[in-house]
């Protein structure tokens, strides 16, 4: 069954000439993506360890990816027998539904959240606040967003377009409505410590806890968390219920597998060896103990995953979130990732929001959003092959005729005539006539159709009066002659 | 289009057998990717999709394999003869003022650093050509040419050359001559927006660098007339 | 309780025999300062103590001044730490009192929960321990191994030894022998594996923790301190 995405909210149109007119977000942008692909190579560059443990981890997610089925039953197997509870959930619906129940019974009024990119896949803040439910996104970045009313810039740092003046801005707007005393400067432990202070107040009133989760352990029930602010540990230790709402393809079979992975997503996402804070959680506390969830969940959400396994895209759901991919795209760093329209934004979303979401929720990505330069194949620590996926969509997307007609009949036409060199000859020598319209001051200044995408922001030099291969014959003709 | 090419090179001189046919050059970094790597591919699976048979299919792979093998980018097969020759830079550097190699900034397009791997030959030409090349910041990202992408999102494409024409302007307050690549594609993408933006530039394609070394010519002013001719005067030569 | 996980082949847990962990090519005392490195390199505290206990002891005292205040006298300073036997022989409670601290125990069942003044005091609540465990200026806690090459030490929930004394006081302080600082995550995890085997399986919540908590969302800038402790330190030694 296909998967249920938000949608994009505006038209690509619209979201990129946004962007586009945006130079504190671009600058802001740039900077960061940049800091972290360095970092990224530095910390590899310093630990031959962490790139053999890499290879070793792509081969485990494949293999954990090829039994998926088995092995969320042995995790629920595990979990269910700690006292814990899993759930499965086809799509966004089921997932909200399951929330809802057990706020329900246990007259849930205050949620608070940790990160968690299934959650915003699944829009469950929406759905909780409909239903009356407070939410409160406590990862720093989240909580700046969710204060803005926008969606996430960066999958590892989504509040990384914003800059600290407007950072202090929303703060001290929260301040006034909360009458509180807001920062008491824009430098970075001032704006830390009114946050700080703020989110403690709903940590320690908040009757539930949603968290996501980077791995799930078959083989012990076990939920891993990876984070670097402590509101992950505080999420799911402080509220007496916690719900973890993971995606299918999080599994593992064993810790042996986790022993290589579990550094990943630091190397990658932020060049560190490991994150700050990496908690392995099995089930709600034990009997004796006194803090810890008294009931612990865990919904395994499918929205449109399980459809992929066995097709040429699985290795999509090895994606460990780590934004790599994003950090060295040259679109992303162009455009930012609230343009893409989706949680997902970079090369991996332009792969995974139309494959969860069907290529109509985003039929510009493929082809839009991408210059296909390779950039984010190499990249990529589980070796997933973005490029080609992405070239597989643009094939897809012709093969149902999903551009316009009049691109199909430009490519088309093209095709037929230069695939001989009499029609190659004819459009030159068209063309030669036709340019002249359109030549200034030497360079090609404008073009119709398809070709005017060019001259919209750039000249061209206008066709050589003799080609190649005219030039060429003329020279053997003469010289033969000569 | 494919097929047409793969056709025109098993047609053109060979002597014989295939193993001493010569090798096929290309001019643009991205041309040489898509020969040897996309090529084989897109031939085979074009076959079956047109209902070929799969034996068919095969051949048209065979076919475009062997001109993929016999596919070398230009710098490459450059420095693989070490050419230009030692004479060409010890001329270079007898011209008055020439004893310091010439500054040249050097671009290297995205299919020819990732799916080809040759980043350092073009390198390696232009110092025996008697320059002395230096890559931009942020060397890696793309300009923004990508092929149809170039003409599907103009202002995204336009933004991303803008973005290597900043790091080109440093390298230019260094002092580089001109900027030199062997694509044809990022050189018209940055040459066609460094026009449109009413600015001036000298870029030149690794061929021609190489041909001005050749001829003892690797110096400002004749770089600065080589790339503002509109049209070359190949009878010149 | 042990759950069996029969069917997955190459399990931790399962196919796990007790051999030695494995040793990169640091121990000993290149162990201990490559684990000093990294921890300090992630903006934590750390002290090496030579001597025995009663240096130990002095140092806790330097590190309450040091991680609740400037240096100078810590008193009335809230501190929570874990009561476990491993710690009796430091004495806590009677330190703690000599720095003009408040002295939490963690309930830990088993000891009683005797303090300085010999009175038996009722045990806190979950809630009450919450509250108590926000309003304190300082966590100390033991570990159950620590990780040189990434500046890690590993926490294991037990009813004993609480998550909260290493989340939300605004420093914690975490005492480590050198015995139990291991080269690699790896060697770490097989420690762990030892732990389920015997156990049957995870404790509730394992906390691997390297350096304070930080966050880089505000213009890529690193900050300290975000949520949870804004200072973390470790004192290595025997007692």
């Amino acid at each position: 069954m296909p998967g249920e995405l938000p949608p994009a909210g505006a038209t690509w149109a619209e979201r990129r000439r946004r962007a586009l007119a945006d130079p504190a977000m671009r600058a802001a942008v740039a900077k960061s993506t940049r800091n972290l692909a360095a970092k990224k190579e530095a910390a590899f560059a310093a630990y031959p360890a962490g790139e053999a443990m890499r290879t070793r981890a792509v081969i485990a997610r494949r293999g954990s990816l090829a039994r998926v089925d088995a092995l969320l039953d042995e995790l629920t197997r595990q979990i269910e027998a700690r006292g814990g509870h899993v759930s499965r959930a086809a799509g966004p619906a089921d997932v909200g539904r399951y929330v809802l129940d057990v706020a329900r019974r246990r007259g849930v009024e205050r949620v608070v959240k940790s990160k968690s990119m299934a959650t915003e896949e699944i829009a469950l803040n929406e759905q909780l606040e409909a239903a009356g439910l407070h939410v409160r996104e406590t990862d720093l970045g989240e909580y700046i967003i969710q204060l803005a009313g926008e969606r996430p810039a960066h999958i590892l740092v989504p509040a990384s377009h914003k800059t600290r003046e407007q950072v202090r801005a929303l703060f001290d707007e929260e301040a006034a409505r909360c009458a509180v005393d807001p920062p008491t400067g824009d430098a970075t432990p001032e704006l830390t410590a009114f946050a700080r202070r703020q989110l403690r107040e709903d940590f320690l009133a908040a009757d539930m806890g949603i968290s996501g989760g980077n791995f799930l352990v078959a083989e012990t029930g076990t939920l891993v968390l990876i984070t670097n602010e402590g509101n992950g540990r505080m999420t799911t230790s402080l509220p007496p219920v916690h719900i973890a709402v993971v995606g299918i393809d999080k599994i593992v079979a064993t810790w042996i597998d986790l022993a290589d992975l579990l550094q990943q997503p630091a190397l990658s996402g932020t060049g560190q060896r490991l994150s700050t804070y990496t908690t392995f959680i099995t089930g709600p506390r034990r009997e004796g103990e006194l803090d810890g969830p008294e009931e612990f969940h865990l919904v395994l959400l499918d929205n449109g995953r399980h459809e992929l396994l066995g097709t040429e895209f699985e290795d999509v759901l090895t994606c460990i979130r780590c934004g790599a991919c994003l950090n060295v795209c040259p679109v992303f760093r162009t455009i930012g990732g609230q343009a893409y329209g989706s949680m997902y934004s970079g090369p991996i979303g332009v792969v995974l929001t139309p494959l969860l979401g069907g290529l109509d929720r985003a039929p510009e990505l493929p082809k839009s959003a991408c210059s296909l330069c390779y950039a984010c194949g190499d990249a990529c620590p589980m070796e997933i092959e973005l490029p080609r996926h992405i070239l597989a969509l643009r094939r897809t997307e012709v093969e149902r005729s999903m551009e316009p007609w009049t691109d199909r009949l430009t490519f088309e036409l093209w095709g037929r005539f230069w695939a001989n060199p009499a029609g190659f000859r004819l459009t030159g020598r068209m063309a030669r006539l036709g340019q002249r319209a359109y030549v200034r001051d030497g360079r090609l200044k404008g073009a119709p159709g398809l070709v005017g995408g060019w001259t919209a922001t750039r000249d061209a030099p206008p066709l050589a009066r003799e080609s190649f291969h005219e030039w060429w014959s003329r020279r053997r003709t003469s010289r033969a002659g000569s | 289009m494919a097929r047409q090419l793969v056709r025109a090179f098993e047609d053109g001189p060979t002597d014989g057998s295939p193993a001493e046919r010569p090798p096929v050059i290309a001019l643009s970094g991205s041309c040489a990717a898509m020969i040897k790597h996309e090529m084989p591919e897109l031939l085979e699976r074009d076959a079956l999709q047109r209902g070929r048979t799969p034996a068919t299919a095969t051949r048209w792979r065979r076919r475009a394999e062997a001109l993929a093998d016999r596919a070398v980018e230009l710098s490459e097969w450059l420095d693989r003869q070490d050419a230009p020759g030692p004479a060409g830079v010890e001329a270079a550097r007898a011209e008055p003022g020439g004893s310091a190699p010439l500054k040249v900034a050097s671009h290297t397009g995205c299919h020819m650093r990732r799916l080809l791997g040759v980043t350092e030959p073009p390198l390696r030409v232009l110092r025996r050509a008697g320059a002395e090349p230096t890559e931009l910041v942020d060397a890696e990202q793309c300009c923004g040419f990508g092929g149809s992408f170039g003409l599907l999102e103009p202002d995204i494409s336009a933004a991303m050359a803008d973005a290597k024409l900043a790091s080109l302007a440093t390298a230019r307050r260094d002092g580089v001559a001109c900027l030199v690549s062997s694509d044809l594609g990022c050189l018209m993408q940055l040459g066609g927006r460094l026009d449109r933006r009413g600015d001036e530039f000298p870029m030149l394609h690794l061929a021609e660098a190489v041909d001005l070394a050749d001829r003892h010519r690797l110096t400002p002013a004749d770089i600065g007339r080589a790339a503002r001719s509109q049209e070359a005067d190949p009878d010149a030569r | 309780m042990v759950v069996a996980a029969a069917h997955l082949e190459g399990g931790f847990v399962t196919d796990h025999a007790s051999a030695e962990p494995l040793r990169g090519a640091n121990s000993g005392d290149a162990l201990v300062a490559e684990f000093v490195e990294s921890w300090r390199g992630l903006e934590g505290d750390a002290w090496i103590v030579r001597g025995g206990r009663d240096e130990v002891r002095r140092t806790i005292g330097e590190a309450v001044r040091t991680m609740t205040g400037d240096g100078g006298p810590a008193t009335r300073r809230r501190v929570l730490a874990w009561a476990t036997a491993d710690l009796a022989s430091l004495e806590l409670p009677g330190l703690l009192a000599e720095q003009g601290c408040e002295y939490v125990p963690w309930p830990s069942g088993s000891s009683g929960g005797a303090d300085a003044a010999g009175a038996e005091a009722a045990a806190p609540t979950a809630a009450e321990l919450l509250t108590l465990a926000a309003a304190s200026d300082l966590g100390i806690t033991t570990c159950a191994w620590a990780v040189a090459e990434t500046g890690t030490i590993a926490l294991y929930a037990t009813p004993a030894t609480g998550r909260l004394p290493s989340l939300l006081p605004t420093a914690h302080l975490a005492l480590v022998r050198p015995s139990q600082i291991v080269e690699t995550i790896a060697d770490g995890l097989r420690l762990l594996a030892d732990h389920m085997a015997q156990q049957g399986g995870p404790p509730s919540a394992v906390n691997l923790v390297s350096g304070p908590s930080r966050s880089a969302d505000i213009e890529g800038d690193l900050a300290v301190g975000v949520h949870g402790p804004r200072r973390a330190g470790v004192i290595i030694g025997d007692w």
